[in-house]
């Protein structure tokens, strides 16, 4: 009989696996409290809402993590963490958790076993969420003991972010959905229309306005679709917007029930659901018919589409640099709809601090010194972000004169309405229901009416599910 | 080996005396081999077998990533079983119908395609170069270069069909009816000329040329000679092929992922789509566990059947059967 039997190796073995791993599982000795969350502390020297922030003397040598989910925000992060570490002695480390939804797994997972970033971003589809479950640190003991002054902020926004009246996030970038219409002005004065590359040219349109010149911009060639008049969203973002604008919504303002069986809502939809299927003035729907969507951006800059809808980042996507001048265009807001009012919702990226950073302070440093108009301005000229939710950014002279249509989303963001979220904080859930539920619709093998019920039962079904805890 | 240097008194010459190792030989021989695969089992160990053993844990929890898990039972089994979660069965059943088109047709094209390009003709070389392409395709690029010649509109395969006559051709993935058939087509043109054709053209080229003579003396012609000479001799390929297609059809994923999402209404959403969503979208880890075993068990439970099977039809020629 061996010495060393194979039983006897592998349980060795097994042994020499689980220390490590034990080690990793054990709990971590708590967080000294902050300064800044310690009520006896005084409050940091930083002044109020100032355009650079001096670090405290304590900060220096810090060093602190910002994730982000890379690729534009992550390439914007970079460059400000440099900026931030020469203006504060603040080291801040950008860390990419890449792109959506791993992105929010591995937040997850960081935090779990303590490793996550002190700065996290987060937007309003997960933040409740996360925030719920105690992930993030609660700004307001941060903010009180800077004397930080949120006066300067869209209310609507920090309502976005907060949940049960406590603030989680700060409104880095900040638009009103996907309630932006990006148009060639060639192919709508073609249609008939008075259309320039001044979006104050389409401010006018209804919805009726915008499905005509949609009909009218529709062209075939040798009996083949040449150019479509109008793309329209199929996704949660999107269709809340036409959803806004005829008076309607998916749930109650609690987020616990469906409003669905409103003829508001049935109007919207329907409005949709024609310009697919009887007006065929749309390309074909699919997976990337989002406001977002690639195969829609590509049809526009080759002037195979005479608008689609977007949002604050239709200025740069796909942006002069693919449309190269072949025709005029710009971005205007989606129409006033029967409800007198266009029915935009905030969708916010939020700058958060972890609730187990070790560096709360530090962090916030940094959170406050992202929300400067002097830091915000050049990254949003540069095309790399929408504007922080705070009129100092929104009115920025600069970003008014330079940018092709900022004037008009900053007005659409002081009107929009606060983010909605389901009351179990099931968004991402909610939004894949919708994605799915209403396909048969936009497709013409069955109508709203048709879809409504079994679609309900399946939305409802999230709702009523409980919160991830 | 130890040894031991030890000065002979009586004279300069060193004499080399060997310690008794308290290792037999065999022990020695036995620990060096464990030592040396050590790295791979303790990678094994802490990267598959214990993650598999947290995720059965994880499978009777309530848990969200980050969050206690709260023990309850087979509550997520009876929950994904029992019809609670109105998108398992349907899921399961998607799956099972792709692995039902995609294993016959993937494995019988694989076999003809192999069979083509085992010929000695001029260029044969060449031709296996452009049947294996689509495989080295990165599903993300096929998914794309798809979804284009996919599109109803402006799509080239709408285009052709329009030049052959037909007025509106289908609408491919943007409609719940053709958009499974239409996957089953990239899954098809990804793997028909992958791994699965060049074993079989391993497989064939290891037929003794001699049978086929003898076959073709006793005038056998091609066909038969195929049905009764080839196909036997490489029964363990297909096995072989088969085993790993179904558990590569039932693990499809990517191409949903990147070419449909699941849709429209649901039509490509496949199981593992449906746990990878329960997981990484819906942050219900402790299901998704449950989910992955359910998988996990369906697959063993295959291939294990599959195997009790392959006793009835493969022929080694050793005599060796799994």
């Amino acid at each position: 009989m061996p010495i060393l039997s194979r039983r006897r190796f592998i349980t060795g073995l097994c042994l020499a696996a689980a220390i490590p791993v034990l080690e990793a599982c054990r709990q971590a000795p708590p967080a000294a409290p902050t300064a800044a969350v310690s009520p006896t502390s005084a409050p940091t020297t930083a002044p109020l809402s100032g355009a650079t922030t001096a670090a405290p003397v304590a900060s220096k040598g810090v060093e602190i993590e910002v994730a982000t989910r890379g690729g534009t925000d992550g390439d914007i992060m970079e460059n400000s963490v440099k900026t931030f570490l020469e203006q504060t002695g603040i080291k801040v480390k950008h860390v990419s958790y890449g792109p959506e939804p791993e992105y929010w797994a591995k937040v997850q997972s960081l935090n779990a076993t303590k490793q996550v970033a002190d700065v996290i971003w987060a937007s309003t589809g997960n933040l409740h969420n996360f925030a719920n479950r105690g992930l993030l640190a609660e700004l307001d003991p941060l903010i009180r003991a800077d004397n930080y002054d949120l006066s300067d902020y869209v209310k609507a926004g920090l309502d976005s972010l907060s949940l049960n009246g406590k603030l989680y996030g700060m409104p880095w970038g900040g638009h009103p959905g996907n309630g932006g219409l990006l148009y060639n002005a060639d192919l709508l004065q073609a249609a008939g229309y008075k259309v320039t590359d001044d979006p104050e040219s389409v401010s006018d349109w209804t919805y009726d306005t915008l499905k005509e010149a949609a009909v009218k911009a529709t062209k075939t060639k040798d009996g083949r679709p040449d150019v479509f008049g109008y793309s329209p969203g199929t996704d949660f973002l999107s269709l809340n917007n036409v959803l806004g604008a005829y008076g309607a919504r998916f749930m109650s303002p609690d987020g616990k029930n469906l409003t669905m069986d409103t003829p508001e809502f049935l109007a919207a939809m329907n409005w949709v659901r024609d310009i697919f299927v009887v007006s065929k003035a749309s390309p074909a729907p699919g997976p990337d018919a989002t406001a977002t969507g690639n195969t829609q951006n590509e049809l526009f800059a080759s002037s195979k589409l005479a608008s689609v809808l977007t949002g604050y980042w239709g200025q740069f996507t796909p942006g002069e640099k693919v449309i190269q001048g072949k025709f005029k265009w710009n971005v205007a807001l989606q129409p006033k709809g029967p409800a007198g009012k266009r029915g935009t919702a905030l969708t916010i990226n939020g700058m958060t601090v972890s609730a187990i950073s070790k560096h709360k302070d530090e962090a916030w440093q940094f959170v406050k010194w992202l929300m400067e108009p002097e830091n915000q301005v050049p990254i949003i000229l540069a095309g790399g972000s929408r504007p922080a939710l705070r009129k100092k950014v929104l009115d920025n002279p600069r970003l008014m004169s330079e940018m092709k249509a900022h004037k008009v989303f900053a007005k659409a963001i002081v009107e929009a309405e606060p983010w909605q979220m389901p009351a179990n904080y099931r968004w991402p859930e909610f939004n894949s229901t919708v994605s799915q539920i209403f396909a048969g619709v936009w497709a013409g093998t069955e109508t709203v009416e048709q879809a409504l019920p079994e679609g309900k039962k399946k939305l409802q079904a999230v709702l009523d599910k409980p919160a991830i805890d | 080996m130890t040894s031991q240097l030890l000065t002979d008194r009586t004279g300069p010459s060193l004499v080399r005396v060997q310690r008794r190792s308290r290792l037999s030989p065999r022990a020695r021989e036995e620990l060096a081999g464990w030592l040396w695969t050590s790295p791979w089992l303790l990678g094994f160990l802490l990267f598959v077998f214990g993650p598999m053993l947290a995720s059965l844990y994880l499978s009777f929890t309530q848990y969200a990533v980050g969050s206690t898990p709260r023990v309850i039972g087979l509550d997520n089994f009876v929950r994904a079983l029992s019809g609670k979660d109105d998108l398992f069965w349907p899921s399961m059943g998607r799956t099972v119908e792709y692995a039902l088109v995609m294993v016959p047709i993937g494995i019988s094209l694989s076999l003809l395609a192999a069979t083509l390009l085992n010929q000695s003709l001029k260029g044969t070389a060449i031709y296996r170069t452009l049947f294996f392409l689509p495989s080295l395709t990165p599903v993300v690029a096929a998914a794309v270069i798809w979804r284009w010649l996919y599109q109803p509109d402006f799509g080239a395969i709408n285009w052709l069909l329009w030049q052959l006559g037909v007025d509106e051709g289908p609408r491919w993935l943007a409609k719940p009816d053709s958009a499974l058939p239409s996957l089953m087509v990239i899954g098809l043109w990804t793997s028909v000329g992958g791994g699965a054709m060049l074993i079989f053209l391993a497989g064939l080229q290891s037929v003794p040329r001699e049978l086929h003579d003898a076959a073709a003396i006793d005038g056998a012609n091609a066909w038969q000679r195929f049905r009764n000479v080839t196909l036997p001799l490489i029964t363990p390929t297909i096995f072989f092929n088969l085993v790993i297609g179904i558990i590569a059809a039932l693990k499809v994923f990517a191409v949903a992922v990147l070419a449909t999402q699941g849709g429209p209404n649901y039509a490509t959403w496949f199981f593992n789509l449906h746990l990878y969503n329960y997981a990484f979208q819906f942050f219900e880890m402790g299901y998704a566990s449950a989910l992955a075993w359910i998988f996990f068990l369906l697959v063993v439970t295959l291939t294990y059947l599959n195997v009790r099977w392959s006793r009835r039809w493969v022929y080694y020629e050793g005599g060796d059967r799994p």
